[in-house]
């Protein structure tokens, strides 16, 4: 719990990983044949087998924003990083990675709100005019929605939980898993927000036979919501398919089997919207065999997605347990 | 040369003359050239120090356009646009067609016969066509056919203060630059790229990524300027005379932090002109240069163009100037970047 | 042996990620003509020709995936609620029959509200896509026993010949393709060819031109020629359509050689065959343009079989457009000595 609230609280956002990725290296390095950094920032676990290549990927990025503008008064204008709501994000805090915490508002002369545009957003950082701003912040610096780490019922409510909980998952597998026959290679992936990019790059390098995607999923148990079979609480889940893939057969079999022989608790995941690392991994070189491993999350790519914590230590077990 | 370049016809797809014309001018200068076979153009020059690192600088050579769908009983012709190309700009337009460069016009019916509703509405472009005066099907059909590509007819032209005006800047300018940064002798190995079909979907460049297992790439480019009249400050992308724009991050890639990093420095240290790009819009070559085939570091580099992807983009010459100062330092200094395929951690 | 195969073909089910029907009868197709047949990590079947010379290869390829939907939800009631894989216009769904396969096939159908209990506002709107389900006539406990979260569901299809000419079966798009393809190699079984021909069935079309990619970055073939279908034409619509009967369809565009569509152009000429040509201007939206940009990028041409009521249960081809793109293919493929020839 304290490993996932210090991976919580530790700045990585799209394109800017760095020190996410130190930490989890200092977390893994003593369970691991070998860890290393690519081109792009992502990070590899590797753990030595003779059998069979087998990669997991979470990505350890979360979505956030960028400042684009400073004005005279010392308010910032910014864009998206990432699939962030524009109406989710008014009046909630931001924290930059020096630290700096602003809070978005928006043009009051917006009647309706309706129509507000990303440009009709800005931060307001408690700096006078842009001299002082320009002390704390620069065009270009980054900033994450803050949302408190809260463990309340065997539940947490957090922000970052998307996808800090299934690099937590890989982390734990990590440290369980012993004399492993397949060849593993744990990959923490960059910029999966903005396009499952670090993931195509990764996999094109390791080249695996088998690859499991392990992130969020959206759940369909609260009031009067979207059709969706998934729930808090019922188990790891499955994934059949998202809109970026069509989960391999064999892998989804392999997972279902597994579970069952080790009694984990699962569910059968199709989620209509979406998309994960698996969806970059599968289409890679010739095509590899990919399946994933969902945590439900409610309230997804807001500061307060919540996660049952029974699911996430079942999908720690399929983790550690599944073999090719 | 600008003119010259950007007076080539060259619409995604159909970048056959001005790749000829390019490989002719860069031919004293590179150690190898090849053009692969989806016609990305790639010369490799030798540093005089190689440390093994492999860098690129890519501009890509085509621009947007149409091309021709349908030629009707009348001899008129429908088309579509190639690349994106807003309905506003069109009507009225002179455009030349095919390897023969046949002059059209972009018409539509005169105001005095359309409708209340239609007066009030944006003209689609499927609702209009191309007249290049032939009276029926058979009489155009012996100067164009269907699949023939379309380019704006727009001259190159200096004007106000230090102004230019021309069609295709986007990404001509990108393509200018590179035929000067070759001439120079630089420590690294170095290869100058020009690449097609980016405005199709980056798609020439996602081949090159596979062909060249690039290291650090930096791409140059056109970006929008929008210090306009009715734009407010914040959404002013970039503005014209404040040199060449630096890319943080767009919807196609972001750009490797320190190579970004390297360039504000080269930038500072030898007093050169940029800015930062101010809207995280628009996208270019980086997307499938940075995550193609094992990824690399990119940067872009891009040249303020106020009216994009029209006959009448303007641009400020000092800008490129300073453009292809400040590439031209980045890549004399590119082995001071070093960068490293696989970072192990003890 | 163009309807025959059509019937045999297009009532398998394989919807995109689970085409192992379609591929398990494609490869035994493939395997009456060609010296080696395989699949995939994705599952497309791969059918090799071996020519006179292994150093250069041409690829043909159609996709073998269909659109379909997939179970989403058994609710308490034991009726199915399901969501489309590929592209599927929901307001032809009420009213229809379709298969469930499940541990076994399931026959359903869509339910369809009566009129009489519905408002007159609600009579003039399409049915909203979250109010259809599927109804399989069984109880709750046996629904959520049979039916699981992630099967698929096909429509139910009968395949008809329309006027002796014309074929109306579902999943045409794109199996009449490999209905030409099979044309193809049964023309040319005796012939030896100055390349090895690679002959692709490619899964996940339906879903982003997954399957595509991914065999032609593994063959990396000199040249590669896509067949998909276009739209058929109808009273309702004149624009981008093309007449059933008219002959096969060649695309010129960004997307495809210029050097290779002017190739294939002046060869069907040659040989007097029908055909009409069509120009996109970016993506034609099948799976030439992945193929285009595989690996180290492939000279890739497109030819488009008419097709009325394209994602249906019931789509309309004509049997000699078929013949005309198998015709149009192999006179191409017999054209050339080397590939090079045609990109000098």
């Amino acid at each position: 719990m304290l490993d996932l609230q210090k991976l919580i609280n530790t700045y990585g956002i799209s394109g800017d990983e760095g020190e996410i990725s130190d930490l989890i290296a200092s977390l893994t390095k003593d369970y691991a044949t070998e860890v290393y950094k690519d081109i792009l920032g992502n990070l590899v676990v590797h753990k030595k087998g003779n059998g069979k290549k087998l990669m997991f990927a979470a990505h350890m990025d979360e979505i956030g924003i960028m400042v684009t503008y400073i004005d005279d008064n010392g308010f910032i204008r910014f864009g998206m990083v990432g699939g962030v709501d524009k109406y989710n994000c008014l009046y909630q805090r931001v924290k930059f990675k020096n630290g700096t915490v602003g809070v978005v508002g928006y043009e009051e002369k917006i009647s309706d709100i309706k129509n507000i545009k990303v440009s009709n957003l800005y931060i307001d950082i408690g700096a006078k005019n842009r001299e002082e701003a320009e002390k704390m912040v620069s065009v270009g610096d980054t900033a994450v929605f803050l949302g408190e780490c809260i463990v309340q019922n065997n539940r947490v409510i957090s922000h970052a939980l998307d996808n800090r909980i299934g690099v937590y998952v890989l982390i734990e597998a990590i440290k369980r898993i012993k004399n492993n026959k397949n060849d593993l290679y744990f990959v923490f992936t960059v910029q999966e927000e903005v396009g499952l990019r670090g993931a195509k790059t990764s996999a094109f390098s390791i080249e695996p036979d088998y690859a499991i995607a392990v992130d969020v999923t959206d759940t369909g148990d609260t009031p009067e919501c979207n059709v969706m079979a998934v729930s808090l609480g019922n188990g790891a889940a499955i994934k059949i398919k998202d809109s970026s893939v069509l989960c391999n057969r064999e892998v989804v079999d392999a997972l279902k089997e597994c579970a069952n022989k080790n009694k984990i608790k699962y569910q059968l995941e199709v989620l209509e919207a979406g998309g994960t690392d698996a969806g970059a991994i599968h289409l890679t070189k010739g095509g590899i065999k990919t399946g994933a491993v969902s945590i439900p999350v409610r309230y997804i790519h807001t500061p307060c997605e919540t996660a049952d914590l029974c699911d996430v230590e079942n999908a720690i077990s399929l983790i550690e347990k599944i073999e090719f | 040369m600008l003119k010259t370049l950007t007076e080539f016809n060259a619409v995604s797809g159909d970048e056959d003359n001005l790749r000829n014309f390019l490989v002719n001018e860069i031919k004293p200068y590179a150690d190898d050239i090849k053009v692969d076979i989806t016609g990305n153009i790639i010369a490799f020059k030798k540093g005089k120090k190689s440390d093994g690192s492999v860098n690129v600088v890519a501009a890509h050579m085509d621009e947007v356009g149409f091309i021709i769908t349908k030629i009707e009983e009348n001899g008129f012709l429908r088309f579509e646009e190639v690349g994106g190309i807003s309905d506003a700009i069109l009507l009225t337009q002179k455009v030349e067609i095919g390897d023969k460069r046949v002059s059209g016009i972009l018409g539509v019916k005169a105001v005095h016969l359309q409708s209340k509703d239609e007066r009030q509405n944006l003209i689609k472009m499927k609702n209009m066509y191309i007249d290049i005066g032939a009276n029926s099907k058979e009489e155009a059909e012996k100067k164009v056919k269907i699949g023939d590509y379309v380019a704006f007819a727009s001259r190159y032209t200096e004007f106000g203060n230090d102004k230019i005006k021309a069609k295709a800047l986007d990404d001509r300018v990108g393509v200018y630059a590179i035929l000067n940064l070759i001439k120079e002798e630089y420590e690294s190995d170095i290869y100058f790229c020009f690449t097609t079909q980016e405005e199709t979907g980056l798609r020439g460049a996602k081949i090159l990524s596979h062909r060249i297992n690039a290291d650090t790439c930096l791409i140059l480019e056109g970006t929008n300027a929008a210090d306009v009249e009715g734009v407010k400050e914040h959404e002013r992308v970039t503005c014209l005379g404040d040199g060449p724009a630096l890319s943080v991050m767009d919807r196609a890639s972001i750009s490797n932090i320190k190579y970004n990093d390297f360039i504000k420095k080269q930038a500072d240290e030898n007093k050169l002109k940029y800015q930062l790009k101010k809207t995280l819009n628009g996208g270019n070559d980086a997307g499938s240069m940075a995550y193609g085939a094992n990824g690399c570091m990119t940067a872009v580099l891009s040249l303020p163009t106020r009216y994009l992807h029209s006959p009448i983009s303007v641009a400020q010459k000092s800008d490129i100037d300073d453009l292809i100062k400040l590439s031209e330092c980045v890549l004399k200094n590119i082995h001071k970047l070093c960068p490293v395929r696989k970072e192990v951690i003890k | 042996m163009i309807i025959e195969n059509i019937k045999k073909l297009s009532e398998i089910c394989a919807v995109s990620g689970n085409e192992k029907k379609a591929s398990q009868e494609v490869f035994k197709m493939f395997e009456k003509y060609c010296d080696n047949v395989y699949t995939d990590a994705l599952g497309s079947v791969i059918g090799v020709k071996k020519g006179l010379n292994s150093n250069s290869k041409v690829m043909i390829e159609a996709h073998i995936d269909e659109i379909g939907m997939m179970v989403t939800k058994i609710t308490d009631e034991g009726f199915i609620k399901f969501t489309n894989i590929g592209g599927i216009d929901t307001r032809i769904l009420p009213g229809n029959e379709v298969i469930v396969h499940s541990k076994e096939e399931l026959f359903g159908v869509v339910g369809a509200i009566a009129p009489h209990l519905l408002s007159v506002d609600d009579l003039n709107k399409p049915v909203p896509k979250d109010k259809l389900f599927i109804d399989v006539g069984l109880d709750a406990d046996e629904a959520k026993e049979k039916v699981s979260v992630g099967d698929l569901i096909t429509f139910k299809s009968e395949t008809t010949v329309l006027n002796k000419k014309y074929i109306a079966a579902k999943s045409q798009d794109d199996r009449a393709s490999i209905c030409a393809i099979l044309e193809v190699l049964e023309n040319l079984k005796d012939k030896k060819l100055p390349f090895d021909l690679y002959v692709v069935g490619a899964v996940q079309e339906e879903v982003g031109l997954r399957g595509s990619a991914t065999v032609t970055y593994a063959i990396d073939p000199d040249i590669a020629i896509a067949i998909d279908v276009c739209h058929g034409d109808t009273p309702d619509a004149s624009d981008s359509t093309f007449k059933l009967g008219s002959g096969c369809v060649l695309e010129v565009g960004p997307n495809i050689s210029k050097k290779l569509s002017n190739h294939i152009i002046k060869v069907m000429d040659e040989n007097k065959i029908k055909y009409s040509v069509e120009a996109c201007g970016g993506n034609t939206g099948t799976d030439a343009w992945a193929m285009q940009i595989a690996k180290n990028g492939v000279p890739t041409a497109l030819f488009s079989i008419p097709l009325r009521y394209m994602h249906t249960q019931y789509e309309v081809s004509s049997v000699e457009d078929i013949n005309s793109t198998s015709n149009a293919i192999c006179a191409f493929l017999t054209s050339f000595e080397s590939v090079g020839d045609i990109f000098c």
